[in-house]
C-alpha cells in the first residue's frame, strides 16, 4: 500500500454512543491505524473549524458522520466535510434516519423550545435566539432548525451504517472493505435485507395473538418463545438485523434500532401491516368494528413505538400542520 | 372550513377485487352518477393496501384515500378485512400523530351488488375532503 488513507469521524446532534462504539472494536483500532491515519476526530482530538477550512478538496478520503441534523451550525459543518471528503459514511440510526431525536419531528420547533426553556423545573433563563445584543456587540447563536432529517437529505452520502450504536462487529466487517480499494461496496451493501427475527434465537410459532402486554407488566416471560407470540411489542419483523439479535437474545423486545431492512422505505408502516396480521381478537367476526378498534387500543402509541429510530427517514417524516390541536 | 367550493379533491379509492371494485363496475354498468375526482385501484384484497402506500398517497398529491373491501365475514381471503379493520386503526391513529386529518383515510364495505353505495360513498366522501380542503403537504424541507 502506498500511502495511509485519511479518515476522519464527526459528530453532530448524538449522545456520544457512536463514538464510544468507535472505541468499542478495541485492538482493531491498532489495524486501522496502521491502514489509515485519523486527521479528524473532534471527540479525541482538538482541530478547529479554520483546520477544516484549510484542507484541500477530497483531503480526506473517509468521512464517518453520526448523528441527528439538528442545528445549522451541523448543516453547515457537514457541508464543509463533504466538500473535503471522497466518501462520507452515515454512520449510527441518527445520521442515517434521524434516530431518536428525529421523534422531535412530532413537535414543532416552538413546541420544543418552549418545552425546554419555560419548563417550570428549568431556571427561567433566557430564551435561546440567533442574535443577542449585549454591550460589547452582537452575539451569534447556532440556531434550532425546524426538522431532523437523515443526513443524506443534506449532503451526498456513499455508504449507510446504521444501529444505535452501531455494533463492533458491523464496524469490523464494514472497515476493512471500506478501506480497501479492491473491495466494492455498494451504497447500501452494510444494510441487510434480513430482519432480526432471521438471527433472533426465539421459537416463532407465529400465534395469534389477542392484545399487546406493555412489557413492565408482563410476567412469566418464556426466555425461548418469540416475544410478539406471548403479546410483548417487538420491532423485530420491520428491522434490519445486522445486529444478530443481541436485545431478544437476552429476552429484551427489539426497539428497532437498525432502521428498515434493505429496500424498505417506512419501518413504522411495515410494523403496522406486520402487527395488524398477529393480533386477533377472539370471535372476531361476531364483533362489531368499534369493538375491534377498541381491542387495538392495547398498541399503545403507534407512531412512537413504530418509529423511534426512524420518523425522519420514513415517507411522512414529520408532523404536519393540517390539524389544529 | 370554508371557501373551499372550487376546489376539486383528489381521492384514491384502494378498491378489492372480489367485492369493491366489482360494485364500482356495477356502478358504471347502472349508471349511478358519482364525482370524477376518484383515481380507482383494483387490489387483490383490501388487506393488501400497506400504510406506505396510503402515506404516499398522501404525500404525493391526493387529498384523501379510500380503502374499500368486502363486508365482514365475507372476505374471499376468509380474514383479509379483519386485518384491514386493524391495520386502519393504526394508520388512523399514525396520521392523527403526524398532524393529518384521519378522516382524509376512510374505510368502506362494499359488495359486488352495491353498485349504489359505491356510488353514495364516493359523493360523501368527496364532499366530505372538499370541507376540508386540500392537504398542504410540502413533502421537502421548508427551510431551504
Amino acid at each position: 500500500m502506498s500511502e495511509k488513507k485519511k479518515i476522519g469521524f464527526y459528530w453532530t446532534g448524538s449522545c456520544g454512543g457512536c463514538q464510544i462504539s468507535i472505541l468499542d472494536i478495541d485492538e482493531m483500532l491498532l489495524d486501522v491505524a496502521e491502514q489509515a491515519e485519523i486527521v479528524f476526530w473532534p471527540c479525541a482530538m482538538d482541530p478547529k473549524y479554520e483546520d477544516v477550512k484549510a484542507m484541500d478538496e477530497n483531503e480526506i478520503d473517509i468521512m464517518f458522520i453520526n448523528g441527528a441534523i439538528r442545528l445549522d451550525e451541523n448543516k453547515e459543518m457537514v457541508e464543509l466535510l463533504r466538500e473535503k471528503t471522497k466518501e462520507v459514511v452515515s454512520y449510527g440510526s441518527c445520521a442515517c434516519n434521524g434516530g431518536v431525536f428525529g421523534l422531535g419531528n412530532l413537535s414543532s420547533k416552538d413546541e420544543l423550545l418552549e418545552k425546554g426553556y419555560t419548563n417550570k423545573s428549568t431556571d427561567e433563563g433566557p430564551f435561546p435566539q440567533k442574535i443577542t445584543e449585549v454591550e460589547e456587540g452582537e452575539l451569534e447563536l447556532t440556531e434550532m432548525l425546524d426538522h431532523i432529517k437523515p443526513l443524506d437529505e443534506h449532503i451526498e452520502v456513499e455508504y449507510y451504517l446504521p444501529g444505535c450504536p452501531p455494533l463492533p462487529t458491523q464496524l469490523e466487517d464494514a472497515l476493512p472493505s471500506l478501506l480497501d480499494d479492491e473491495i466494492e461496496v455498494g451504497k447500501h451493501d452494510l444494510i441487510t435485507d434480513k430482519s432480526v427475527c432471521d438471527p433472533c434465537p426465539m421459537e416463532r410459532e407465529e400465534k395469534e395473538i389477542e392484545r399487546l402486554i406493555p412489557i413492565q407488566e408482563a410476567t412469566d416471560i418464556d426466555p425461548d418463545e418469540c416475544l410478539l407470540d406471548q403479546g410483548i411489542l417487538c420491532m423485530g419483523p420491520a428491522t434490519a438485523g445486522m445486529c444478530e439479535a443481541p436485545c431478544t437474545e437476552v429476552g429484551y423486545p427489539c426497539v428497532g434500532c437498525n432502521g428498515p431492512v434493505k429496500g424498505v422505505e417506512d419501518q413504522g408502516g411495515r410494523m403496522a401491516s406486520a402487527l395488524a396480521s398477529v393480533i386477533s381478537i377472539e370471535g372476531e367476526e361476531r364483533k362489531t368494528e368499534e369493538e375491534i378498534n377498541e381491542a387495538m387500543e392495547s398498541v399503545r402509541d403507534p407512531t412512537g413505538s413504530f418509529y423511534m429510530f426512524s420518523l425522519p427517514g420514513s415517507i411522512m417524516q414529520y408532523r404536519r400542520g393540517d390539524q389544529d390541536e | 372550513m370554508s371557501g373551499n367550493e372550487n376546489f376539486e379533491p383528489k381521492i384514491i379509492a384502494f378498491l378489492c377485487n372480489w367485492c369493491s371494485y366489482a360494485g364500482a363496475d356495477l356502478a358504471g354498468v347502472s349508471r349511478d352518477q358519482y364525482p370524477p375526482n376518484i383515481l380507482n385501484i383494483k387490489v387483490m384484497c383490501s388487506s393488501r393496501v400497506s400504510p406506505e402506500q396510503v402515506f404516499k398517497s398522501l404525500k404525493g398529491g391526493a387529498d384523501g384515500v379510500l380503502i374499500a373491501g368486502c363486508h365482514p365475514g365475507d372476505c374471499h381471503y376468509i380474514d383479509g378485512n379483519y386485518k384491514t379493520i386493524r391495520k386502519t386503526n393504526l394508520m388512523w391513529r399514525m396520521l392523527k400523530d403526524m398532524g393529518i386529518d384521519p378522516d382524509r383515510l376512510r374505510l368502506e364495505w362494499i359488495s359486488s351488488a352495491e353498485g349504489g353505495k359505491f356510488a353514495q360513498v364516493m359523493e360523501e366522501m368527496t364532499e366530505e375532503i372538499r370541507e376540508l380542503g386540500p392537504l398542504e403537504f410540502d413533502g421537502h424541507s421548508e427551510e431551504e
